[in-house]
């Protein structure tokens, strides 16, 4: 499996944040990869829509994320949501994903 | 399984007719995750051309209620609604909880700052109560305004700290405020880059009047300390330099240019509307060097009374911003004063000449 996990928008631009991360599930630590695989289970991944609650105008500053999940069957699935993600499901996969972004040392 | 990076859709076309099976399946969930990027895109460009001038919401305070704070915790496991679960309101003691007690204190020094130095009364001129939700989710590393309110996370702790602890980023946030019921610029290229520099402009007055400083013993940082020990840089932005605010491993180097010749075109960040916006806040910063003293007396009256403007239009680039700015220069201190000279002299030392006119 694997995640493509994008932030766009924020107080300010930092080029080196900026970039789509692409997560190989399968390179991560077994906790790491059964916690990935749960949340997105839980977040229905699969049967959301490719907005999650995205206003019109997002307001000032704020994050938008786009994410795609490749599963081991090669369905692939693209979403975008903005910040605040109302659903608390896909809020800890967001969660999950920006704390997994910081993770170089392991 | 790899996937492309964002290709133009005409060559990952090519690619699912013309390459082999496993580069054939490359490209089409390119183009399947790209779709929904682009159609993101696509309502961002509808939303620039979208410049029908909008009359601003009507005043939601009463005025003459005065100061009004109240500070939300952010609850991430019941209900992820904002505001939260109300903790401190007007008049009640410090909670202990710094990220509670500056957002109050930076609230409070932003209601008086704008009553005494530009008699507002607050958000909407009429005395709106001020509202922040701090610990917003996580380990969350931004700050925004969702319309109402002011939002503010903790930082990631290793890249940043709590973006409470920057009175200049509170007053950031609470210009976007002002501007809903101001200008109500657009968030999109240079009419967002404009928006943004407005706020950086309020947020740095205000950190500037709270500690009387001088043009001369300001910093000119937006998110001074909130880099995190360790990362190289000093703040989120340079005003009186951008460009120069950090350069890291991790960050990457501070990308806002300082001059037309360098301005940026890009689809990120709302067509770079933080990155641009190094533009007009260097132009500020040299119209307040020029005038030297306390920068929110007269090169803040400039740009506050521009930011009021009827005149200012949402879809307004770097020149037609700066036009206005030297029009209420010349109404403010007269056509020939030093202050409308030091605003045509900013404007062009960051390349927007010939002002005049138009
Ligand atoms: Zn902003």
């Amino acid at each position: 499996m694997r995640i493509l996990f994008r932030t766009e928008g924020g107080f300010a631009y930092f080029p080196g944040l900026s970039a789509e991360r692409s997560i190989d599930a399968d390179a991560l630590t077994d906790p790491k990869r059964r916690a990935l695989r749960r949340l997105i289970r839980q977040a229905r991944f699969f049967d959301l829509p490719e907005r999650v609650g995205v206003p019109k105008r997002c307001p000032p500053d704020c994050h938008r994320y786009f994410i795609t999940v490749i599963d081991d069957d090669d369905r692939v699935h693209t979403i975008m949501t903005a910040e605040p993600v109302a659903d608390s499901r896909l809020a800890s996969l967001v969660a999950y994903l920006q704390a997994l972004d910081l993770d170089d040392d392991d | 399984m790899p996937i492309y990076p964002i290709l133009p859709p005409f060559m990952l076309r090519h690619i699912v007719r013309a390459g082999d099976a496993e580069e054939r399946r490359r490209a089409q969930y390119t183009l399947a995750r790209d779709r929904v990027i682009r159609s993101a895109r696509m309502e961002l460009m509808a939303n620039i051309q979208d410049v029908v001038v909008m009359t601003p919401p009507p005043p939601k305070g009463r005025r003459g209620r005065g100061l009004r704070r109240t500070i939300y915790i952010f609850k991430p496991h019941s209900r992820r609604k904002l505001p939260g679960q109300r903790v401190r309101t007007e008049g009640r003691p410090p909670l202990g909880d710094p990220a509670v007690d500056e957002a109050y204190d930076g609230l409070g020094i932003a209601y008086r700052f704008l009553r005494e130095v530009f008699g507002r009364h607050s958000v909407d001129d009429h005395d709106l109560p001020l509202a922040a939700t701090v610990h917003y989710s996580s380990k969350y590393s931004n700050a925004f305004w969702n319309g109402e309110q002011m939002v503010f996370g903790d930082g990631d702790l290793k890249l940043f700290s709590r973006f409470t602890g920057s009175l200049e980023i509170i007053g950031h946030e609470l210009t976007h405020g002002i501007m809903q019921y101001t200008a109500q610029m657009n968030y999109t290229l240079q009419a967002g880059a404009v928006h943004e520099s407005i706020c950086d402009v309020m947020g740095i007055l205000l950190k500037q009047w709270s500690l009387g400083q001088t043009v001369e013993a300001s910093d000119w940082l937006i998110g001074a300390g909130l880099l995190m020990p360790g990362i190289n840089g000093a703040a989120l932005r340079s005003m009186k330099a951008p460009g120069t605010a950090y350069d890291d491993p991790l960050l990457g180097a501070d990308p806002q240019p300082g001059h037309m010749d360098d301005f940026r075109r890009m689809q990120h960040d709302n067509g770079g509307v933080h990155i641009n916006s190094g533009i007009p806040n260097r132009a500020f910063y040299l119209t307040a060097a020029a005038l030297g003293g306390n920068a929110w007396e007269r090169a803040g009256k400039v740009w506050y009374n521009t930011l009021c403007d009827k005149r200012l239009r949402p879809h307004y680039g770097f020149k037609r911003f700066a036009r206005l700015t030297l029009r209420s220069a010349a109404e403010l201190f007269g056509e020939q004063s030093i202050e409308a000279s030091a605003v045509r002299e900013a404007w062009a030392q960051v390349g927007i000449s010939s002002l005049e006119g138009g």
